[in-house]
């Protein structure tokens, strides 16, 4: 045991190359953008006070945001990823739109019911604001430079394995081998994958093998996550995962695919290889950390 | 920067990953073990419970001077349409609250408040059959509200 809790800390904590986190956290910061950008926040404003929930971050903020509020910072979080992407101040800059991020989202979801759309990108993302990324021109591989793309790793495991330890905490294993997924499918499918939803329910094993999948997924996540060579892997199959959600049930999942993609795919890549890259930086010695990295 | 100077920072580096990356691990799952819901903290609970055939659910209707009963419709968008989820609390609130909170759902799905009676918050029970199709089973009023 203290030689695996070893093993894990080495793999945490060492030096890891500069670009790898600007490539991390640029492309989460593409993301919060993405999302600022393509939801229109003035719908906050309309909702009634006393409608608005407040079991949320922004409970201390009283009564409803008015419409300009919510343009001014929807305005302030996307400057603030553009100064990510230019590398101007992106400490900064990526605090701010976190937090303008975070602020949106909890006032859209401050209706009465949970939302998980935006939970993904912004648990992800908190490690990140710790993270020291490298001034304009500084190279090189540092344990600044390393830790915090994995810590959002870890993160991101985390998140997949206790959604698929609820559903086991809850329901059990006849979450997956009982008619639970084919009475969602009946129950929750769009009209334009009505004929679709309809054939998946009407036989039990493939029914029961979505069922399966999502939960293995979900349980199996820390060690796809861990083996640098299957992240991609969990990647594609986060992307099948939640699309096949989105087509039959209509439910937007877009944040964590993208979410995954942001941090999964990057660092799928060997440490000595930049996302980017036209040609490849030259290889460090190989090293069991550096491996994992 | 001098090796002590260097080593001494990737030290302290190293704390803080353990430190940041430890206690975010850490309150995910203390708050997914304790059902928390306090956004963006959540207990993960997507799609955690089983489906049967057979569902419940809530719904506003607004009474006219003439007995005419006309659903309640919220608009469509996600933040207004998710306001339905306080249904469930609507016949525990106090008067005054079940009375603000009904007035502002007909004024957001365009019915005047004044030309309504009362408005009921129904639960209907569902049944859905192999082939999707649903049929309602049951209707009981649960709450009656003068706006």
């Amino acid at each position: 045991m203290r030689g695996l809790v070893a093993r894990v800390d080495g793999a945490l904590t060492a030096p890891g190359p500069w670009f790898r986190l600007v490539e991390v956290q640029t492309l989460l910061a593409l993301v919060i953008g993405w999302r600022l950008l393509t939801r229109d926040w003035t719908l906050i404003a309309d909702r009634p006070a006393v409608l608005t929930q407040h079991l949320n971050v922004m409970a201390w903020y009283p009564g409803a945001p008015p419409a300009w509020l919510l343009v001014a910072l929807q305005v302030l979080g996307i400057a603030a990823v553009v100064a990510v992407v230019a590398r101007r101040r992106p400490r900064v800059a990526f605090l701010v739109a976190w937090l303008v991020y975070v602020a949106l989202c909890a006032w859209w979801g401050a209706s009465g019911k949970v939302m998980h759309n935006d939970v993904l990108t912004v648990t992800v993302a908190f490690p990140l604001l710790f993270a020291r990324p490298p001034a304009r021109g500084e190279t090189g591989s540092t344990v600044a430079w390393g830790w915090p793309p994995r810590a959002a790793l870890v993160v991101m495991a985390s998140v997949y394995f206790l959604t698929g330890l609820q559903k086991l905490r809850h329901s059990g294993l006849h979450w997956v081998f009982g008619d639970n997924m084919a009475w969602i499918l009946r129950q929750g499918a769009v009209d334009r994958a009505a004929g679709l939803a309809s054939f998946v329910a009407d036989h039990a094993w493939l029914a029961q093998g979505m069922a399966g999948g999502a939960l293995a997924l979900e349980l199996t996540a820390p060690l796809w996550l861990a083996i640098r060579r299957t992240r991609a892997l969990f990647a594609a199959a986060a992307l099948l995962m939640h699309s096949s959600i989105w087509l039959l049930l209509g439910i937007d999942y877009s944040p964590w695919i993208l979410t995954v993609a942001a941090v999964a795919v990057p660092m799928s890549l060997r440490a000595d290889r930049p996302l980017f890259a036209r040609s490849r930086v030259p290889s460090p010695a190989a090293s069991p950390a550096r491996e994992l990295a | 920067m001098s090796t002590t100077t260097f080593d001494a920072a990737e030290s302290a580096q190293r704390r803080v990953a353990r430190r940041v990356t430890v206690g975010t691990v850490v309150v995910l799952l203390l708050v997914a073990l304790s059902g928390l819901e306090a956004w963006p903290l959540t207990s993960f609970r997507l799609f955690s419970t089983v489906r049967t055939g057979t569902s419940v659910g809530l719904q506003l209707q607004a009474v006219g001077p003439d007995g005419t009963r006309t659903p309640v419709r919220v608009p469509a968008n996600q933040v207004m349409s998710t306001t339905t989820h306080q249904f469930a609390h609507l016949a525990h609130a106090r008067p005054e609250v079940q009375r603000a909170k009904v007035r502002a759902w007909l004024s957001t799905a365009g019915i005047d408040p004044a030309a309504v009676t009362e408005v009921e918050l129904v639960r209907t029970t569902r049944s859905t059959d192999p082939t999707g199709v649903s049929h309602v089973v049951g209707s009981e009023v649960v709450t009656v509200v003068r706006p």
